[in-house]
């Protein structure tokens, strides 16, 4: 396995499937934390989260505010709260106001893992219906990190790619498929 | 504005010497978001203005208020309020003294003397927070309108089976809601930080999501002055994604799920 230490994901409308798949297609031997802040409604607290582990070869859980993040987990924000990466090789979560409408927001926990993880982090952009994670997957490619959008031609909702690839520009676009199987070969 | 990590540590060792709150202890990128917040929201633009800051009351309140996180909504996760009606249903008919130690909008407050309402309980409230103006705020019984729409619906799905419309009154133009006069009659409000208190004797302790923004040692020692704080049988809430960290024997889960904790003995 490459150097990296985390795989940073965002998605929204339409990106449920995708994560999905993708997890579903990981090797077994994947062991990189794979860190996902997905849009989600905030009164349905249950259910992504055992549908993605019906699928998923690698588990998937929802942290609790200051729990550790290990190799080989699959760690989902929780509905209503923002999740951020810390220095210590922690989860935070918070309250705080919304941002870009949304709670969590992946530009908090993209940028987060930016400064944390600074050029060791992998930061993925999915379909999604509004431009966040767009400032937070250029923190990434700023500081060093690999950067991948989905192709808006393979997207359900494009907004949220367009938005990425407007104000910065990614190591890789590629399609869903495209995204496991480089994820697989690190 | 930029704040260094020598910037964060200084303003929140000044902080603390002048507040007497141990922002030195919070976490460092909450306090590094939040400083820039509220200093954004004060138009401070250099870290070096907090001596003066500090030194003017109004501005020193205006600081304590943008530093806490306010709460979402009214009725925030539905489940924990149904959760706890069933925790206390064996406590009707006899007085439950209930502490927030740190308040830090309405919504908390109005949900649960809705909540004690709606479901018959007899209680007493003590309020603790750190800010003045949370609790002038708290006092005028006005709801942000914004949030209208979402308190309704997460007050429907606590399956009280009364209206919260009883509760909370609307205006012809639909721009303000008003908790009912009254509702806050059984509640004392104090301006001091929690930790700052002497041990009292509670049943129910409330403090949901405020413990996210302390780092881990005064995580610690926050959950040791709640449980410390509760009497024999008493119950803690905490957020559902919060635990209590701290290793005793002297709580344990009543409810994991709604983050729910009863002192043993």
């Amino acid at each position: 396995m490459s150097d990296y230490k985390a795989v940073v994901i965002g998605g929204s409308a339409g990106s449920f499937a995708v994560v999905l798949k993708m997890l579903a297609n990981l090797k077994p031997t994947f062991d990189l934390p794979i860190i996902i802040c997905m849009h989600r409604l905030k009164h349905i607290r249950s259910g992504l989260v055992e549908s993605l582990n019906v699928k998923s070869s690698k588990e998937v859980i929802e942290p609790y505010d200051k729990q550790r993040i290990e190799k080989g987990l699959i760690y989902l924000a929780p509905s209503n709260y923002h999740m951020f990466i810390e220095f210590d090789g922690t989860i935070s979560l918070s309250t705080e106001d919304m941002n870009n409408q949304s709670r969590p927001s992946i530009d908090y926990t993209l940028s987060s893992a930016a400064d944390a993880y600074r050029d060791k982090c992998i930061g993925i952009i999915l379909t999604g219906a509004n431009k966040d994670g767009a400032k937070g997957l250029k923190d990434i490619s700023d500081k060093g990190g690999f950067t991948i959008v989905q192709d808006p031609k393979t997207a359900d909702v494009p907004t949220m790619p367009k938005a990425a690839l407007e104000v910065m520009k990614p190591n890789l676009i590629l399609s869903p498929e495209q995204i496991t199987d480089y994820l697989n070969k690190l | 504005m930029v704040l260094t990590i020598n910037d964060i540590r200084n303003i929140s060792a000044k902080m603390s010497e002048a507040l007497k709150i141990d922002y030195t202890n919070f976490n460092t990128s909450f306090l590094r978001r939040r400083l820039l917040y509220s200093f954004d929201k004060m138009l401070v633009h250099k870290a070096s203005e907090i001596d003066a800051v500090l030194a003017d009351k109004q501005k020193t309140d205006a600081l304590l208020y943008h530093m806490l996180v306010a709460g979402t909504e009214m009725f925030r996760d539905p489940g924990f309020w149904r959760s706890l009606n069933k925790q206390l249903s064996s406590r009707k008919g006899t007085q439950i003294r209930i502490w927030l130690p740190e308040l830090t909008n309405c919504y908390e407050l109005y949900s649960l003397v809705i909540f004690l309402e709606a479901n018959g309980y007899d209680a007493i409230i003590t309020v603790n927070s750190s800010s003045q103006k949370v609790i002038d705020e708290v006092k005028s019984l006005q709801i942000p309108i914004a949030t209208d729409e979402l308190n309704r619906s997460n007050f429907e799905r606590t399956e009280f089976n009364t209206n919260y419309s009883d509760y909370v009154e609307i205006n012809e133009e639909k721009t303000q809601t008003t908790l009912r006069y009254g509702m806050l009659n059984k509640v004392t409000f104090k301006n001091r930080w929690f930790m700052n208190e002497l041990p009292g004797k509670y049943d129910l302790i409330i403090m949901r999501n405020v413990l996210l923004a302390y780092n881990k040692p005064l995580h610690e020692r926050a959950v040791g002055v709640l449980v410390g704080s509760l009497d024999s049988k008493g119950l803690l809430a905490l957020g559902i994604k919060e635990l209590p960290l701290l290793k005793t024997t002297m709580f344990s889960a009543i409810d994991a799920t709604e983050s729910i904790y009863g002192r043993m003995n």
